[in-house]
């Protein structure tokens, strides 16, 4: 299993940016977006600004930006029919433009933060500690068991008849066969975690005080969003 | 199913986050209470084997592919808010990791399919093992299951999409609903193949679940019909239309006070949403009101 959109190592400069302040920006550019008026094109290519110093800084490669815009792709279909409507092109084409910036602002905070940082941004959140052990050990378990799965559908290609009924079938019990083996190894992983003093619920470690360098980030990237917001109501 | 950033206004985004939080919060906590100190690994290293299955793909018609999704399987074999909570996980690393729907839209991704899939998957198997109690009623239940929660988050996400104004309703609603009624149709089957052969190995596996009180589920269906409000006709009830052709209409007197009239919420919402919503609260209002009478019975004859 292979995670899309990684950034390479040497993105250091977003790397080492303060994930809190990586999703807060990520997270006021889509929300933004989503408020702001139909055809709010000077907000939008501020915003794009932005973001295009942000990815400099990453040393993210055009390729890459391009291969994340397919993300979203299967949706557009949905919101074809918009442009047989009253001012439907123009309409489509701000939705595209829109949900394009969305996806690659939330992009650029996913590629450069590793997935521990994620669970500490989850836990700064205030999510219940339940909720996060749970995603932590679905990250935990999820290449190793997605190999296994990846090996099932080698073996079903190599050994089942194509007939679509058959094939059906067969996946369904490679699922059950899989969820099996995964309750065995649940059953396993929780009487080791137990043995080693495991307690649900255990305090997890506080949130350390963002840096000057992250604050600075923080504000910048903060103002960027609030003159969009100016930008785009003072059309 | 899973929605991409953008697709939908931010008041409707955000509404639906806070769907996701509550149900899931009353979800977890209810879990904490049933499960043993220690067991929540368990759901951790479940949701990672039901993502996995995910990846098993099966080719479908015109060179695309189809995949269990699990939300029913998941609800047959350990019930509703289990089912929830990792299908609620999976979907956070799908949108944090893999860009698999928005981080904005992540609420509403959430409400669609492990919200009202757990919810309709878990209202189809108490149904339909009611009627038909032997090993291939189950299998029938799981089918069931599997479809219609299919069918219930596609046709969630069409009203979404419609909500915000990204597609109309009267294009996006059907189209959905006639795609993933085939969709379902597959998610039943590969739910009834897996769940056949766990419950073989593990049988233990096939005893219902403790599920969410009739009331709320009641509850859940009321509120997703009531958002079907818009689409009803607009002609007058049958005493309405009597009294207009009898020519007594003129007799009625308004009532001395109001709350919704007409079903409507007046400058709240725009129009076609407004009867939704008046509905909605209506039924919740309606619900309030009897669990509280519900109560107060229940305290009298106990003292």
């Amino acid at each position: 299993m292979r995670v899309p959109g990684n950034l390479p190592l040497e993105a250091v400069g977003a790397r080492t940016l303060d994930p809190r302040v990586k999703f807060a920006w990520a997270l006021g550019c889509v929300v933004v977006l989503g408020l702001l008026p139909w055809g709010s094109w000077r907000a939008w290519a501020l915003l794009v600004g932005a973001l295009a110093v942000a990815l400099a800084c990453s040393r993210t490669s055009v390729r890459q930006v391009v291969r994340r815009s397919a993300l979203a792709l299967p949706f557009l279909l949905a919101a074809l029919p918009l442009a047989f409507q009253p001012d439907g092109v123009a309409r489509l084409q701000w939705l595209v433009a829109r949900t394009w910036l969305s996806v690659q602002a939330v992009a650029w905070a996913v590629g450069s933060t590793p997935f521990e940082d994620v669970l500490r941004v989850l836990r700064w959140a205030r999510l219940p500690e339940a909720f996060v052990t749970i995603v932590g050990l679905l990250w935990r378990y999820l290449f190793l068991l997605g190999d296994e799965a990846g090996r099932m559908v080698r073996a079903r290609q190599a050994r089942t008849p194509s007939r679509p009924r058959a094939v059906v079938r067969t996946t369904g019990r490679m699922a059950g066969t899989l969820l099996v083996r995964t309750l065995e190894r649940a059953h396993r992983v929780q009487l080791a975690m137990v043995s080693r003093g495991y307690r649900a619920g255990s305090p997890a470690a506080r949130a350390e005080p963002l840096t000057a360098r992250s604050w600075a980030a923080l504000v910048a990237g903060l103002l960027v969003v609030a003159a969009s917001v100016g930008l785009g109501w003072a059309r | 199913m899973h929605i991409p950033d953008g697709f939908l206004s931010t008041p409707v985004a955000g509404s639906l986050w806070l769907v996701a939080t509550g149900a899931n919060a009353v979800a977890l906590r209810q879990l904490q209470r049933e499960l043993d100190e220690g067991e929540l690994p368990t759901l951790g290293v479940l949701a990672a084997g039901v993502f996995a299955a995910q990846a098993l793909n099966v080719p479908v018609l015109g060179g695309t592919s189809g995949h269990l999704v699990g939300t029913a399987l998941l609800t047959a074999l350990v019930g509703p808010q289990a089912a929830m909570v990792v299908m609620t996980a999976i979907l956070t690393v799908q949108a944090l990791v893999f860009q698999d729907g928005g981080l904005l839209a992540l609420g509403a991704n959430v409400a669609n399919m492990a919200v009202v899939g757990s919810l309709v998957a878990h209202g189809a198997l108490t149904a339909v093992r009611g009627l038909w109690r032997t090993r291939a009623g189950q299998a029938a239940a799981v089918f069931v299951a599997g479809w219609s929660a299919t069918l219930a988050g596609a046709a969630a996400t069409a009203l979404e999409l419609a909500l915000s104004g990204t597609s109309p309703a009267h294009v996006v609603v059907p189209a959905m609903a006639v795609v993933h009624a085939a969709v379902g149709v597959l998610e039943g089957t590969l739910s009834v193949a897996a769940w056949r052969l766990l419950t073989a190995a593990r049988p233990a596996l096939a005893a219902p679940r403790a599920g969410v009180s009739p009331g709320i589920l009641g509850l859940v269906i009321a509120g997703a019909l009531a958002f079907l409000a818009p689409w009803a006709s607009s002609d007058p009830d049958g005493l309405e239309r009597v009294a207009a052709d009898l020519g007594f209409h003129s007799f009625a007197r308004p009532a001395w006070f109001t709350v919704f009239p007409d079903y409507r919420l007046p400058h709240v919402v725009p129009d076609p949403w407004n009867t939704a919503l008046a509905v909605l609260l209506g039924a919740v209002l309606a619900y309030s009101l009897l669990r509280g009478l519900g109560r107060v019975l229940a305290a009298r004859r106990t003292t």
